[in-house]
């Protein structure tokens, strides 16, 4: 009967066998390997490419197959699926296979608990992945800071001069349309209602402004390796101010390396123009009173450092926090832990570098690790009770009719 | 909002670069990142100076003038001011000077500071190639631990016609630093 039923309806087979193999464990091993060997291709060659290069080529959404290599180049192992698309199709294998295709009943609830705890897991991943911004916000002491860095991204900003002498609002084009042009070709920005055009030519991922009397105003840039340290990566371009017909009023020379805007003026008006890595406002400022910390014996690695600062908020709202090692401070979805200490310079004072993290799943993975342990510890107790009650059952069968034992 | 009015990737021959055009429309909110001044000093420069990449000794760094063949820097050193001043001049061959009331007074960020003028070839130094017809105009600020020094250099006439502008931005500059949660460090050293 069941037979017949499948002979005379061939779709729903063919949908059961895709839910099968899709929910099966073969697809879950497979994820498992894969991961096992995109994590140990991925640390191998973190020693020549680094971490952040690491994360980029194995673990983006934008790396759909990987080739593990040396530092020199030679391929070591066979072509791989990036490894956030094998967390995907895994989320789907568990999704199917571990809660639509198991057992369901207060026995299995338990497991059915810790299968939706990795779900939820992986599920942090994709969003941190996706959503997560970090940054550095480096303050000296007696100093305040409302804003954070980017350790990567570098950004153009274009600004207008107020009569003060003060910057202005500036406009801001994305290190994502900028770090496209690193293999050639220029980027057209037209900035607000600004009267020019800028035209971003040579940009440099890597490079470094030296001195040069054919350069661009006495510079020029020199492309440089990437380093494996992202972070120390200077960014450097030039840029083109075009009148609306296309006409080139000025050449610039930019660099992450000088940290102060180069300058034109455009029908009467003073505008700036500068290369740097993405700036991040804060929702408020710390201010910082005492940074101190100490150094392991005979090196220059801090072993232990503290903040002593205040949250400011915008409408005036203060906070005092101590922010030490391991313990950030964490307030309006943002996590401040402290990554750096400077001890003083000579006639300076100590600066604090602290790590800004936001993350809408920043809480998740310990909220799924509580509910595995809950799962599993529930699964765990109700396996005892049964273990125990079977083994009574055994004993209280054995002494009632000794002849079956 | 980011309007991507026109992204073509225009293909050159076999280098594949790529011409593509962005309008940004939105303004990032200003922070303290903009208050940042080289040197915690506040300048207004005038509107025919332009500013050029810098570097620790050219905290602002212009080219100014006709042709744009005047520089005019900026920076903080360690030294006197007179071993300083008498630095620049044996820099256009003059002879040293001994004593202060030679030069010229101006008040610079609130505190007395001195001229130092030379005219004559450059003989090169600080990154410079030896030039000949040259000129100096430069002020020289002491402070707690050294000097705030502001030098224009170019040809003679170049900076002879940019020597009032100079003057009245050096006159022009203030303190500014935000960021000190206190009394900040250039306003002590005013007060000494």
């Amino acid at each position: 009967m069941m037979g017949m039923t499948e002979k005379s309806d061939p779709p729903k087979k063919t949908g059961q066998i895709i839910f099968r193999i899709l929910s099966g464990y073969e697809i879950a091993v497979a994820c498992l390997v894969l991961l096992f060997l995109l994590t140990f291709f991925g640390t191998i060659e973190q020693k020549w490419i680094g971490l952040y290069q690491a994360i980029e080529r194995y673990f983006d959404i934008g790396s759909f197959f990987v080739v593990p290599q040396r530092g020199d180049g030679k391929v070591i192992f066979l072509p791989l699926p990036g490894a956030y698309w094998v967390m995907v199709v895994l989320f789907v294998n568990m999704t199917l296979g571990g809660l639509i295709r198991a057992k369901k009943g207060i026995k299995k609830l338990g497991v059915l608990i810790s299968h939706f705890s990795i779900l939820f897991m992986l599920a942090a991943g994709a969003v941190s992945s996706v959503a997560k911004e970090e940054g550095l916000m480096f303050v000296f002491e007696g100093q305040k800071a409302d804003f954070a860095q980017s350790y990567h991204e570098p950004t153009l900003e274009i600004f207008e001069y107020r009569e003060d002498g003060k910057r202005g609002r500036p406009y801001v084009v994305d290190s994502e349309d900028l770090l496209s042009l690193d293999q050639g070709g220029s980027l057209t920005v037209q900035a607000g209602e600004f009267p020019f055009k800028a035209r971003v030519e040579n940009f440099m991922r890597s490079s470094r402004l030296t001195k040069s009397a054919e350069g661009i105003d006495g510079y020029q840039l020199l492309r440089q390796e990437r380093n494996v340290e992202e972070e120390l990566n200077m960014a450097g371009a030039h840029l083109i101010l075009l009148t609306e017909g296309g006409q080139e009023l000025q050449k610039l020379i930019l660099s992450v390396e000088s940290p102060f805007p180069v300058s034109a003026t455009v029908e009467g008006k003073r505008y700036g123009f500068l290369l740097t890595k993405k700036v991040w406002p804060m929702p408020y400022t710390v201010e910082l009173h005492r940074s101190i910390g100490e150094y392991y014996p005979g090196t220059q690695k801090p072993s232990w450092f503290q903040s002593d600062v205040t949250k400011v908020d915008n409408d005036g709202g203060r906070e005092s926090y101590e922010i030490v090692m391991n313990d950030p401070m964490r307030h309006g979805g943002y996590t401040l832990f402290q990554a750096r200490w400077n001890p003083p310079a000579p006639g300076q004072s100590p600066s604090s570098g602290f790590a800004i993290v936001k993350n809408p799943s920043d809480q998740w993975p310990k909220y799924a690790l509580v509910a595995s342990i809950l799962g599993l510890g529930f699964h765990f107790i109700l396996m005892l009770f049964r273990f125990g009650g079977r083994g009574l059952k055994t004993s209280k069968q054995t002494t009632e009719n000794p002849a079956t034992a | 909002m980011r309007l991507r009015l026109f992204l073509l990737p225009l293909f050159l021959g076999s280098c594949g670069e790529k011409d593509a055009s962005v309008t940004v429309e939105e303004q990032r909110p200003r922070t303290l990142f903009d208050e940042r001044s080289a040197g915690n000093i506040l300048d207004q420069p005038p509107l025919s100076w332009r500013a050029i990449p810098g570097d620790q000794f050219r905290l602002k760094n212009y080219v100014a003038g006709p042709e744009e063949q005047v520089q005019v820097f900026l920076g903080q050193t360690q030294g006197k001011v007179l071993e300083n001043a008498n630095r620049w001049l044996g820099q256009f061959g003059q002879k040293p000077e001994t004593s202060l009331e030679f030069f010229g007074r101006l008040k610079v960020l609130g505190v007395q500071s001195y001229l130092v003028e030379a005219e004559g070839d450059f003989g090169g130094g600080m990154g410079g190639d030896a030039q000949k017809d040259q000129a100096l105009v430069g002020v020289i600020r002491p402070q707690k631990d050294g000097i705030i020094s502001i030098k224009m250099t170019g040809p003679v006439d170049a900076v002879a016609q940019v020597r009032d502008e100079f003057l009245a931005y050096c006159r022009s500059l203030e303190v500014y630093a935000p960021q000190y949660l206190e009394k900040r460090p250039a306003e002590e050293n005013e007060s000494k």
